[in-house]
């Protein structure tokens, strides 16, 4: 992967911080400590996944949302308080579960695309898609994969959530944001809820 | 009769005694005023002369330099006037090139206004695509849930070969109790053991293929998907800049 190690970085950060913005709800409410990962290390953890894609006009971002089905992630859930000051929604089925982290990779998704039009003119946002359990990091690997970053999060050592970044193009891809862009939003981010 | 002869003699002797007279009186007159023509030629002569000397005298002081400066005013004048008329020539040609190009804008223009018109008719045209961008969804949409269905089908093709894997292993054990009678039947047993765990075997590669297709599937699914948006956004930005355009 003939590619510079500024824009991996770069898609890491947009990886971990538009995840991070996304989950700001079970974050707060849980002390998950976040650590980055590889791909061997994630391959080991048997979660449900979904996928999300940006597409410019000559790339690709596929964004991976990894959640154990278990009964700590559906505890750190109900814990949260919506912005209505009521419990969120009932995650007690794997179907509804789904549909919680369905909306958090919208957010997910959502945030990446507006730091990556920063770099970018022109970009398209998918809708989020459950894939099945038999599916494997390996098989996101192609010709076109430019560069991936992972980051996880755990309680007392286990994974609960993590989330992954593939970057596929053909030709070169740079992503150029300084620290400001993350510093910015996360300063103001706190005022969209008023 | 010669008395009165004599008298028209005498009347004709003072008569022409008087004429003479009278003409040489006249004569004198004459002359007298031809001297005095004469004299006033003079005058007139001597007094354009001494105007002829005042006039050379006063020209060098003053008219000589009014006469210098009109002549450089004049030149310049003409100068200016020859630029002008230069210019206006200049000007008369440029105004009929203009007029040209004029009449060719205007003809450009016009050809202009109907591709204008042409491009925001492709691009209602190309806001369609929102149709086909639906119709490769709805394909791919049937091709995943069709990954999904032969999924299904692996699993429960998975399921019967580990059984015939189990049936295999317990005919064997039934061949070895049946003793030297189920010797041929084991065979058949460990054969069809045999099968089965080459079936699953290729089961799992199968199921390896299922699963890589299904990643494949919906990442071009999202891809495409992302790709419409991008493109239909593109083309309403387009759009509304087109409509923007006033010829």
């Amino acid at each position: 992967m003939a590619y510079s190690l500024r824009s991996q970085e770069c898609f890491n950060k947009v990886l971990t911080h538009s995840l991070r913005s996304a989950a700001s709800d079970i974050l707060d409410a849980s002390s998950l400590s976040e650590s980055a990962a590889n791909d061997a290390d994630l391959s080991k953890h048997v979660m449900s996944r979904i996928m999300l894609t940006i597409a410019g006009i000559d790339f690709r971002i596929t964004f991976l949302l990894h959640y154990a089905d278990s009964q700590a992630i559906r505890g750190i859930i109900k814990s949260t308080i919506s912005e209505e000051g009521v419990p969120a929604s009932s995650v007690e089925h794997s179907e509804e579960l789904d549909a919680y982290f369905l909306e958090m990779g919208n957010r997910l998704c959502g945030e990446a695309k507006r730091l990556c039009y920063e770099s970018f003119d022109h970009l398209g946002m998918s809708t989020p898609c459950v894939l099945s359990e038999r599916t494997t990091l390996a098989d996101m690997h192609n010709d076109d994969l430019k560069c991936e970053g992972h980051v996880v999060f755990q309680q007392m050592d286990k994974t609960l959530m993590a989330g992954s970044v593939f970057v596929y193009s053909k030709g070169d891809l740079e992503l150029a944001l300084d620290e400001s862009h993350f510093a910015e939003q996360e300063g103001t981010g706190e005022l969209e809820f008023f | 009769m010669l008395y009165l002869f004599a008298g028209l003699a005498l009347l004709f002797l003072i008569t022409t005694l008087f004429l003479a007279v009278n003409h040489a009186h006249l004569r004198k007159s004459l002359d007298v005023a031809q001297d005095e023509l004469a004299q006033d030629q003079q005058r007139l002569r001597d007094m354009q002369a001494e105007l002829s000397a005042a006039v050379k005298l006063q020209a060098p002081a003053s008219c000589e330099s009014d006469f210098e400066q009109l002549t450089q005013q004049y030149n310049s004048l003409n100068t200016q006037f020859e630029n002008c008329n230069e210019r206006c020539l200049q000007a008369e040609s440029e105004l009929a090139q203009a007029k040209i190009e004029l009449n060719n804008y205007s003809s450009q223009q016009s050809n202009n206004e109907v591709v204008l018109q042409g491009l925001v008719k492709e691009m209602e045209r190309l806001k369609d695509l929102l149709l086909t961008f639906e119709r490769w969804n709805a394909e791919l949409t049937a091709l995943i849930d069709h990954n999904k269905m032969m999924q299904a089908q692996n699993e429960g093709f998975s399921t019967i070969v580990k059984q015939t894997i189990i049936l295999a292993l317990n005919a064997s054990i039934e061949a070895a109790c049946a003793g030297e009678y189920g010797r041929g039947f084991a065979v058949v047993a460990d054969e069809v053991r045999s099968l089965a765990v080459k079936s699953e075997n290729l089961n799992n590669e199968y199921k390896s293929h299922l699963s890589k297709n299904e990643v494949i599937t919906i990442s071009t699914f999202q891809d495409i998907q992302a790709s419409s948006q991008l493109i239909l956004t593109a083309i309403n930005n387009f759009s509304s800049r087109l409509n923007q355009i006033q010829l």
